[in-house]
């Protein structure tokens, strides 16, 4: 019988970026109670965040993301939490010594070749998720894979489409999903295998890139 | 136009949305010409900016092939798909 929080119960897990996808991840993994959650984003939560950021209410408008996150999870789990109130640079990729695995939660390119590399750097796999509009993809980039080369072979910034609350809970919700799996060695994601999502049409497609 | 020269384009992402179809049916020797055809059918996108989408000929990165001089046989499966940034 599968338990993901035996799984999970002594590990240390960072998120990246708490905006509409960490947001949702931290709720989530706060629930299956790891040993402990670094959080990490610099932002303060505005008027646009309230319709798909788990956090942003019309009370936390102006306060910090990780902030608030740090006062909600406290309240639905035993892990210890971490925060850090800057963006993810390469100057952090040390303070991720102790982690056993990162969630890439950030909203650019440039940040996620950065994380790449502290995952490259520490030995431990990143849970990649990322959304625009109604698409969205997952992939866990094991130390090493340079899945982002494939993913954004031209390291450009990508248009961004306006998207919605069920948008960022569906992506977190299988990043999550994948992380508690590669915890408990259970049919996780393969090395360059990407699920993309398309929640227009309902297509998914699994795909080797 | 032979019936038997056609490949399928699926479409994917933000191009399912730019296309406004998820499938068409396109005659090209390559992927290059396939790019090129895609523009004369519909000129939403450029054959340049073609070139920074994700490629899958039979479910296999035509990176990992010969690019975009990548050949096409008939009833291949071409699927053209954008990755998200956003968080």
């Amino acid at each position: 019988m599968l338990d993901f929080n035996e799984a999970v119960k002594d590990k240390v897990i960072a998120i990246i970026g708490c905006g509409g996808l960490g947001g949702n991840i931290a709720h989530l993994f706060a629930r299956l109670n790891p040993k402990k959650i670094i959080v990490f984003d610099g932002d303060e939560f505005s008027l646009s965040n309230l319709n798909r950021q788990l956090c942003a209410t019309k009370n936390t408008i102006g306060k910090k993301k990780v902030e608030v996150l740090e006062e909600r999870l406290l309240a639905c789990s035993n892990s210890e939490i971490e925060t850090h109130p800057i963006f993810f640079t390469e100057k952090e990729i040390p303070l991720l010594e102790s982690v056993d695995l990162i969630l890439d939660a950030t909203d650019n390119v440039r940040s996620r070749f950065v994380i790449e590399k502290a995952g490259k750097k520490h030995k431990i796999p990143v849970v990649h998720g990322a959304i625009n509009g109604l698409f969205g993809q997952v992939a866990i980039i094991y130390p090493g894979d340079k899945t982002f080369e494939k993913l954004y072979p031209d390291k450009q910034e990508k248009e961004i489409q306006k998207t919605y609350s069920f948008a960022p809970s569906l992506i977190a919700s299988i990043q999550v999903a994948e992380a508690a799996k590669y915890f408990a060695k259970e049919q996780e994601l393969k090395p360059y295998e990407v699920l993309f999502i398309d929640m227009l049409s309902m297509d998914i497609k699994k795909v080797n890139i | 136009m032979e019936e038997n020269n056609l490949v399928t384009v699926e479409f994917f992402g933000l191009y399912r949305l730019a296309y406004k179809k998820a499938c068409v049916k396109v005659e090209a020797k390559n992927i290059e010409e396939l790019f090129q055809k895609l523009y004369e059918m519909d000129d939403v996108h450029t054959p340049k900016e073609l070139r920074n989408s994700i490629v899958l000929l039979n479910g296999k990165n035509i990176m990992e092939l010969r690019k975009f001089k990548t050949k096409l046989k008939p009833n291949d499966n071409v699927v053209i798909m954008s990755p998200a940034s956003g968080g």
